[in-house]
């Protein structure tokens, strides 16, 4: 038995001793250390997975790199997102990652499992279409001529099978609290809103072939668009979220708009149950909200990003820091860039 | 017929060219060496280069499937930075960032150039339209004040745009041949035979050992053959025209001009038995002396 199976085996133990509160995949992120997910025993190590989602890793164990790296994709690109908010997105060593921002119903909340339910999808569909995954690949069903005349080849995206999978995957946890749940009601809705961010921006790639790079041939495929675009998607459905409330009808219960005056959200609309809290304070009763003490703001903004509105009023220190960068960059043939070294003095701006 | 040999030999480049595999799906991008068998890239002060590169080519097989049909036209000396310009794109160098050609280069290969792919029915391409390139700064790859330090400058500045392409001719006198061969940069005897296996490389001809240069003009003893093989590798129109009714090869006697390092055959002749004037023009040379 060597050292390192040795350490592996022991890390296996002490996670598994801390798997009682599952509760959140999106750790998956965290778990860079222990390598490639590469069998079902691994699997039952997990924390984040719910009992089912432990059986889903089981039977799809190849799939589950995809997976983890659609949760680092999906904390990545929502700390992109909200760099410039009073939240923005810190994660914990602990599950949930987000703290509670993500166990109470607000937009916030909103985002995080849109962004999550579309990384998957969208790192699942990435993996079939890099050939990684044998149970998928390319999308077989373009083929042919398209209407516009171009020639139909090269990899098609298969986001169909990278939707179903994040839909099995994701939203399991919430099928598994019933249907009845407003909470649960509401991460359903959230998670399809995510993966419709790619549905609704495929997009038709295209390359020229033949006769000196002339577009006499022309071949075309189907390709999700980049995940910053799926990111700047769901922000926007974020900034423009519903407010809605659990009420029954017939024998059914759905999400209504609070504000009845409100139109009915979409498909593609995040809701949310709960008012968010102002982020302003640390508060240790509340992990994941850090509070905007010692954040970067714009002094010469008026926006959230602000130090007016970062700072929530407190104020904030100046200091003059000495900046170096490279400036006035030329390439040189052939072949190297020689850059220049600016030093400039800069104001930076931090919440007291 | 020149001209439809030419075009149905871009097309058929054009066909090989379609993928015939499932293609690498985008990822980041990362340095790769520049394939030897890409011809059109090869010398030029860097061997390797971005992937995918600027046109979209995902695979360096690909790239090089796609530069091969931009050889006929360079071989026409449309440009002398056409080479580095087409580069830019196909194999563009490896860096931190991506270098991509000033609109000025293209601007200048594309008037250059263009007329020539109009000789043989081609428009300049959608892929190599010029606004989709920044204007001259710093980061990108301009014209001749930047290229200066780096490769040796060409002798002849001037970009010579012509549509004649060579063809192999009928000697009808010796005096004929010998005025052709004082108009010459250079005059070589030559055996071209067929190669057995032309799967890797892209010529379908090697030169044979000996070479009889009748006249060296600007080229040194020792240029002649490197000059002639870059010719057989780059000019295949030329050396198709040449060969079609040699399919195995022959001898021939070669006479063009020599542009910086390029050698351009212009004429050609088929060297035979019963050829009364080559060996004439060939005797009389060797005492002739050309006037001005």
């Amino acid at each position: 038995m060597s050292s390192e199976y040795l350490i592996r085996s022991l890390l296996m133990l002490f996670l598994a001793l801390f798997s009682a509160n599952a509760s959140n995949w999106l750790y998956l992120a965290k778990l860079s250390s222990v390598g490639s997910i590469s069998d079902e025993e691994t699997c039952e190590k997990l924390r984040g997975l719910i009992q089912r989602q432990v059986q889903i890793c089981k039977r799809n164990v190849e799939v589950m790199d995809a997976v983890r790296r659609g949760a680092q994709l999906a904390i990545d690109e929502c700390q992109y997102q909200f760099r410039n908010r009073r939240w923005n997105c810190s994660t914990l060593e602990s599950v949930p990652v987000f703290g509670k921002v993500v166990t109470q119903g607000t937009r916030e909340a909103a985002f995080v499992y849109a962004i999550s339910a579309a990384s998957v999808a969208f790192a699942v569909t990435r993996a079939c279409s890099s050939g990684e995954l044998d149970k998928c690949g390319c999308d077989r069903n373009v083929h042919g001529v398209s209407p516009e005349g171009f020639q139909w080849s090269g990899c098609s995206d298969n986001i169909a099978y990278g939707v179903a999978f994040s839909q099995s995957f994701v939203d399991i946890r919430e099928r598994s609290k019933g249907q009845s749940s407003n909470r649960a009601l509401m991460n359903l809705h959230n998670n399809e809103a995510g993966r419709k961010a790619i549905l609704n921006h495929m997009r038709v790639e295209c390359k020229c072939h033949g006769v000196s790079g002339s577009c006499e041939v022309k071949t075309c495929w189907k390709a999700m668009p980049p995940f910053r675009k799926v990111g700047n998607v769901i922000k926007e459905k974020f900034d423009g979220a519903t407010e809605v409330e659990l009420r029954k009808v017939g024998t059914t219960k759905v999400l209504v708009p609070r504000n009845s005056q409100f139109k009915p959200h979409t498909d593609e609309d995040l809701v949310y149950l709960d008012p968010s809290p102002d982020f302003c304070e640390h508060d240790p009763r509340t992990p994941g909200i850090m509070g905007t003490a010692g954040r970067f703001c714009n002094k010469t903004s008026k926006a959230i990003d602000g130090c007016e509105l970062m700072c929530c009023g407190r104020g904030f220190h100046t200091e003059e820091v000495e900046v170096v960068d490279r400036c006035s960059c030329k390439f040189h043939w052939c072949c190297y860039v020689k850059c220049k070294q600016c030093r400039k003095m800069v104001e930076m701006h931090t919440c007291r | 017929m020149m001209l439809a040999a030419f075009a149905l030999l871009l097309l058929l480049l054009g066909i090989g060219a379609m993928p015939n595999g499932h293609w690498e799906h985008q990822g980041t991008s990362r340095c790769v060496p520049i394939p030897a068998n890409m011809a059109l890239c090869q010398g030029l002060g860097y061997s390797s280069m971005r992937m995918p590169n600027l046109l979209g080519h995902e695979s360096p097989a690909e790239a090089v499937q796609q530069s091969t049909s931009w050889l006929p036209l360079l071989a026409r000396e449309c440009h002398p930075h056409a080479r580095i310009f087409l580069c830019s794109l196909f194999a563009p160098v490896c860096l931190e960032r991506i270098i991509s050609p000033c609109r000025s280069l293209c601007v200048s290969v594309r008037d250059s150039c263009a007329p020539i792919m109009n000789c043989y029915g081609y428009p300049w391409p959608r892929i190599l339209q010029c606004d989709q390139f920044p204007k001259d700064h710093l980061m990108c790859i301009s014209s001749v004040a930047n290229l200066q330090n780096g490769t040796s400058n060409e002798g002849r500045v001037v970009p010579r745009a012509s549509c004649t392409d060579c063809e192999l001719e009928e000697a009808t006198s010796s005096k004929e041949l010998l005025d052709l061969f004082c108009k010459s940069d250079f005059v070589v005897k030559v055996r071209l035979s067929k190669l057995n296996s032309s799967s890797s490389v892209l010529t379908m001809f090697f030169l044979g050992s000996r070479l009889e240069v009748l006249k060296h003009g600007p080229l040194l003893g020792g240029e002649m053959r490197s000059r002639l093989t870059l010719w057989l590798e780059r000019d295949a129109t030329c050396v198709g025209n040449l060969t079609r009714n040699h399919p195995n090869g022959g001898t021939f006697l070669l006479t063009g001009t020599v542009t910086g390092k390029r050698l351009l055959v212009n004429k050609a002749f088929s060297w035979g038995k019963r050829q009364r004037h080559l060996n004439q023009a060939a005797r009389k040379w060797k005492s002739h002396r050309c006037r001005g």
